[in-house]
């Protein structure tokens, strides 16, 4: 049984006049104990994917369909008090923007010790110790200063170790990363992603990467979903994925990190679809070069390439 | 310098004093001007019982409306009352009731706006149509009709004033904590799994308390003037007590007979006061817009 198991999930935002059609039927499985990345362009729904699970939608998105069960537990159907008790003490998220995620009038060292005492009480002066501990567990120097610094005095990568920290003192069964790395140095994202395994294996957890960077996520992640425009395009191992892709859309992706032998950087020709149109075929169809009459008219269903390795691709 | 090397606390940047930060934008003579009238309006408030002042309530039935001399500073009023003395004792008088009655408007209409604000929807609808209703009134017209119907007591007083701050601080609130509702930190504290109450009262409401502080003294303008308004048509405040308004409106009668004095220095002490509380909210809200 998955730890995560979403079912054709439908979300739209409605901005003005204009509905967005952000999620168009995601379905996927997370399997307890694995790390999974979502890999996508900007606007493939990864991070209302991660958002919707943990009922952080913008008012303006409307969940239509779907269902987000974590431990057989329909998350869509809880109430905001149930919600709670899964919310920091089941599942965890580290924000993109670590220094925007910190409150700025409370020093760092306290948040932490607030968000111990939420989930595991105890008093204030055991909650500090332990705020020191994970924030020296995470590698930030001189833990007991730090702790009592403001978000401000902050460097990016110290306040993304201080958000991991945060995780650790709510030992998760499951965490969610969004874009853990964007916005850090390439010398530091590599050990922000390596703390971050390390805090998973530590708390036995599950992990959902969301990034955009395949070559990171290759680093540390052992299944990989690729989105395009609201869709699944194509889940399995990472070396399933990442070395046989099936999907085209994956191989273009591909491509563009890897290179081909010409002097040209590749790219994907055309551009992601405009959300808020509504199509027949397949998302991907408009900048396939292996289109056919039939991706224009109809969606492709979800095939089995080789065991636990699936792509959305009529040709595939 | 091996205290340097060892603690990172030392090696940060010092962040300019509150002071240093108001001279710097404002300039020096209008932070030291403003700040040094309101402190000698407090001081000689606070300390008016110990000072060497005339009993400000004793009617002289033998000494009234005398003119400004060496013995009476203000002159006397029509019972005989120490009019210098009257004007310092009602610094006690309109500052307490404005303060209080402003500090009850902040304690009710912060919460009401943030809760509006942080949940939206119908009870923001709700809270945000009533508070509009009731800064519909014109306000002296509701003060009057409130005291009219519910008593003329200092209680009342206090009470029409800090109804009238709800709403003003609820919507200031409110503009402020929309925009925060969606801010990364309030939604790492959900994430965390902390109760919305809590991330109202935590989170949300210390985050948008900067405009509040620049109101709070406009806010004591408004309610001083308020104040010294229902006194002068005879709410509020009644005569023996100190008090501007009231003052000034026992004055008021003798200023066609040239007997200047009974209105002249009330009115001039409330005037400073409230131009002075203008200003300093100015020079706060200088503060917080370059903040931003």
């Amino acid at each position: 049984m998955a730890l995560v198991d979403i079912q054709n999930l439908r979300v739209q935002f409605h901005v003005g006049r204009d509905v967005v059609y952000a999620l168009r039927g995601v379905s996927m499985q997370v399997e307890r104990g694995t790390r999974t990345a979502i890999v996508g362009e900007s606007g493939s729904g990864k991070t209302v994917t991660a958002t919707s699970m943990l009922r952080l939608l913008p008012p303006t998105a409307r969940i239509t369909e779907g269902r987000i069960l974590f431990q057989d537990t329909d998350l869509l159907a809880l109430n905001e008090n149930e919600l709670r008790q899964i919310r920091g003490s089941q599942v965890c998220m580290v924000f993109q923007n670590a220094s925007a995620a910190l409150n700025p009038l409370y020093p760092v060292g306290q948040q932490i010790a607030d968000v111990y005492r939420q989930h595991n009480g105890g008093s204030k002066r055991e909650a500090w110790q332990r705020a020191v501990e994970v924030l020296a567990a995470t590698g930030i120097p001189h833990p007991e200063d730090q702790a009592r610094n403001y978000p401000f005095e902050y460097s990016g990568g110290m306040a993304q170790r201080a958000m991991i920290a945060m995780a650790l003192v709510c030992s998760p069964q499951l965490l969610i990363a969004d874009e853990p790395t964007t916005g850090l140095d390439v010398t530091i994202q590599v050990q922000v992603l390596d703390l971050i395994q390390e805090v998973v294996e530590k708390l036995n957890a599950t992990l959902m990467l969301i990034s955009h960077d395949i070559g990171l996520v290759s680093v540390i992640c052992d299944r990989v979903i690729v989105m395009y425009a609201g869709t699944v395009m194509e889940t399995g191992t990472a070396s399933q994925v990442l070395e046989h892709p099936a999907n085209p859309y994956t191989i273009r992706l591909l491509e563009c990190f890897t290179g081909t032998d010409g002097e040209e950087m590749p790219f994907i020709p055309g551009r992601v679809p405009d959300l808020r149109e509504q199509w027949q075929g397949c998302s991907f169809a408009r900048r396939c070069p292996r289109a056919q009459d039939i991706c224009w008219r109809e969606a492709p269903t979800v095939r089995q390439v080789e065991p636990g390795h699936h792509s959305a691709c009529h040709f595939s | 310098m091996t205290t340097a090397a060892t603690s990172p606390k030392t090696a940060t940047f010092a962040r300019p004093s509150f002071l240093r930060r108001l001279v710097d934008a404002n300039g020096f003579w209008r932070v030291t001007i403003n700040f040094g009238i309101l402190l000698v309006f407090i001081g000689l408030g606070i300390l008016a019982p110990v000072l060497p002042l005339q009993n400000p309530v004793k009617p002289s039935p033998m000494n009234t409306l005398q003119p400004p001399s060496a013995e009476t500073w203000f002159g006397t009023d029509r019972d005989g009352m120490d009019i210098f003395s009257r004007t310092i004792h009602a610094i006690r008088t309109d500052f307490t009731l404005a303060i209080s009655s402003v500090l009850i408007g902040i304690a009710l209409g912060v919460p009401l706006g943030a809760i509006s604000g942080y949940y939206g929807g119908l009870l923001d609808n709700v809270i945000t149509r009533i508070t509009e209703v009731f800064q519909g009134f014109p306000q002296i017209l509701f003060g009057m009709a409130f005291i009219a119907a519910a008593g003329n007591t200092l209680t009342n007083v206090v009470l029409i004033v800090a109804f009238y701050n709800i709403p003003v601080y609820s919507k200031m609130v409110r503009s402020v904590v929309v925009p925060l509702r969606d801010v990364e930190f309030v939604q790492a504290a959900r994430v965390a799994g902390n109760p919305s109450l809590a991330i109202v009262f935590r989170h949300i409401i210390p985050n948008a308390l900067v405009p509040v502080f620049a109101q709070l003294p406009l806010s004591c303008a408004y309610a001083v003037q308020m104040i010294a308004g229902l006194s002068f048509i005879g709410l509020g405040v009644e005569i023996p007590k100190p008090e501007w308004g009231s003052m000034i409106q026992v004055g008021a009668n003798y200023i066609v007979f040239g007997k200047w004095w009974l209105s002249i220095f009330p009115g001039l002490a409330l005037f400073c006061s409230v131009w002075v509380l203008n200003n300093i909210s100015d020079i706060l809200k200088s503060l917080w817009s370059r903040r931003v």
